[in-house]
């Protein structure tokens, strides 16, 4: 869906986040590395991918970069404005972690079902990985929003092809006039410390969570008079509960604070 | 003018009032808060008054901005990008605000820094807000193409753009107070300091009120020429709120004794007058500013920005009203539901929802 949209209506987005240069079939890959200076993209990849992702065939051939901006449509549009490296990067980074959490998941259900010794109770580095894989989801979140907005660039309001005629606004023409550099660095300064600060305290609440570990038999509490508030915390307990050993192993961490 | 730009600047002054009688409530008691609840478990109380209904609240707010901006796009350009700072402060605030609700029960340890988060969270909009009203009435400076051209946040405060954000705070802390009064437990402590703040501060917002109006009548707050059409509505608004003012106050006066006896129902009597003053105050302001959305000050190049200055198409406000009447009765129905589920006052041996 969304590799159609982009085929259709951004094309420079799409261009970037294949590093494609030159007019031909996109291909898909999986990692690599794009050079600006020299146009050149290293990359390890499914040929006519990308193509088969947008048109449902291999063979369809897209725009590269050089062809479309010698366009009427991107004809404020320098190469330079490109950040081609930056979304491809970033778009790359996002399936990846769409990868890893498919990885994560066969493994979970593989060794939840498994009736030997190789169960999930027994396997530390396993529940040492479902610790940390909500990361993923939430790096793919944001390196999807850096694709998006960066693969935006130079536009704030990109000509698509679906918008009426001419409906466009470079980024640098949508500045505002009031708001002046150094106000937008306090606000940006201020938005780390708030958020460092939140982050101590989520650290702070989550740990708390972890150290008092799993909490035996609920039942009688859960049906008082806050059952609303009360079941989603035991939920959460239960879960956390599957990994009951790594509640002494995160002590350690906590304890560093 | 065409009459749909007229709809919507009153429909923004209507969910303008929508937040500063809900949020106002609970911003006012997150500003009591350190100086009226003496104990944990009063605290805990405070918390719980507002704990199923402020984020609720808030949304109005939202609302408000995301209105402005799809019906009055350059009232919305000048006002946001020039209050830039103080709105970032809003911001701020609500954010530490809504976390401190969430982490105070989970990290004992630091509840004197959620504390002073709630604290600060409520404190920062609720003088922010009316700051932002004296000046938007009083004028502020713009270039010709309608941008902010004063200093960014410290030009913002004037004598009277002060005057306007302390009446604001006082009608915030006597809601809270209201709404606290009605929802400590019947005959507590907590109940009876409610009921004397609620009575002080309303007070001092009667004195306040009267200090804004002096001023703007008497030229003192730039030059604002609404159409005497509107004045009878001016009139029936200054009504509206002395009555509110007066009325809560009296009422909740007199029946404070009884109430702690949990023999009246004065408590909810002086809420909803409380509340019904903040409605007839922020349409008071509208009367009064038609059709001016942003005003220009007198050193102002650009001229003041009106409902018809400023609209979006025709299109547009059409989809909006459009947008407005499948919504808005989903947004009353479900205040409705939640006002009624967690009506009452609050029961001291329960546990919390927060």
């Amino acid at each position: 869906m969304s590799a159609v949209e982009v085929w259709e209506e951004q094309p420079t987005k799409l261009a970037m986040m294949e590093g494609q240069y030159e007019t031909g079939v996109p291909e898909l890959s999986v990692l690599g590395w794009v050079d600006e200076g020299t146009q050149e993209a290293i990359t390890l990849s499914i040929p006519g991918g990308t193509s088969f992702l947008a048109t449902g065939t291999w063979d369809a051939e897209y725009p590269g970069l050089n062809e479309l901006l010698e366009t009427e449509r991107f004809a404020d549009v320098e190469l330079a404005d490109l950040p081609v490296n930056a979304v491809y990067q970033c778009y790359h980074i996002m399936v990846a972690m769409f990868g890893l959490i498919v990885v994560v998941l066969l493994l979970t259900f593989i060794f939840m079902r498994k009736k030997s010794k190789h169960q999930i109770q027994n396997m530390r580095w396993l529940q040492r990985i479902l610790v940390i894989c909500p990361l993923f989801p939430l790096i793919a979140i944001q390196v999807g929003w850096f694709t998006a907005e960066l693969g935006r660039q130079p536009y704030v309001v990109y000509p698509a092809l679906s918008s009426p005629d001419g409906v466009s606004l470079l980024t640098s023409d949508g500045v505002s006039a009031s708001v002046t550099v150094a106000e937008l660095a306090i606000t940006l300064v201020l938005f780390v410390l708030v958020y460092v600060f939140l982050f101590v305290g989520w650290a702070r609440v989550i740990g708390g969570f972890i150290r008092r570990g799993p909490v035996e038999d609920t039942t009688a509490e859960a049906t008082g008079a806050d059952a609303d508030d009360g079941t989603i915390t035991f939920a959460e307990n239960n879960a956390e509960g599957v990994a009951s050993p790594l509640g002494a192993n995160s002590l350690k961490e906590g304890g560093a604070r | 003018m065409n009459i749909l730009p007229i709809l919507w600047y009153f429909l923004i002054f209507l969910l303008i009032a929508g937040y500063f009688v809900l949020d106002g409530f609970d911003l006012g008691i997150g500003v009591l808060y350190p100086f009226i609840c003496k104990t944990d478990e009063e605290k805990h109380i405070a918390r719980r008054a507002i704990g199923p209904v402020w984020d609720g609240n808030e949304v109005w707010l939202l609302t408000a901005g995301g209105a402005l901006f799809a019906a009055f796009p350059d009232a919305y350009a000048t006002t946001f990008s020039g209050f830039y700072l103080a709105i970032m402060l809003v911001l701020f605030g609500l954010i530490v605000r809504a976390v401190s609700f969430e982490f105070w029960e989970g990290d004992p340890k630091w509840r004197r820094v959620w504390d002073a988060c709630f604290f600060v969270g409520s404190l920062l909009p609720a003088i922010l807000l009316g700051v932002a009203v004296g000046n938007i009435f009083a004028g502020v400076p713009m270039d010709a193409l309608g941008n902010y051209a004063g200093v960014p946040l410290l030009g913002l405060v004037n004598a009277f753009t002060l005057l306007v954000g302390l009446l604001g705070l006082m009608m915030f802390i006597s809601a809270g107070a209201s709404w606290l009064a009605l929802k400590a437990p019947v005959g507590s402590a907590l109940q009876a300091r409610a009921q004397k703040v609620r009575a002080n501060f309303q007070l001092v917002q009667i004195v306040f009120f009267i200090g804004v109006t002096v001023v703007v009548l008497t030229g003192g707050a730039g030059t604002n020429v609404a159409p005497a059409e509107l004045g009878a509505a001016r009139i029936l608004f200054v009504v509206l709120v002395a009555v509110g003012m007066i009325g809560s106050f009296a009422i909740g006066s007199r029946g404070a004794k009884s109430a702690q006896a949990g023999q009246s129902n004065s408590d909810l009597v002086a809420f909803l007058l409380q509340s019904l003053a903040a409605i007839a105050i922020v349409f008071l302001l509208a009367c009064s500013m038609f059709p001016v959305l942003v005003n220009a000050s007198a050193d102002s190049i650009g001229a003041a920005i009106t409902a018809a200055s400023a609209g979006a198409s025709t299109t547009s406000l059409a989809t909006m009203t459009v947008i407005l009447c499948i919504g808005l009765p989903f947004v009353l129905v479900y205040h409705v539901l939640i006002y009624r589920t967690f009506r009452g006052r609050i029961a001291t041996d329960a546990k919390a929802y927060e």
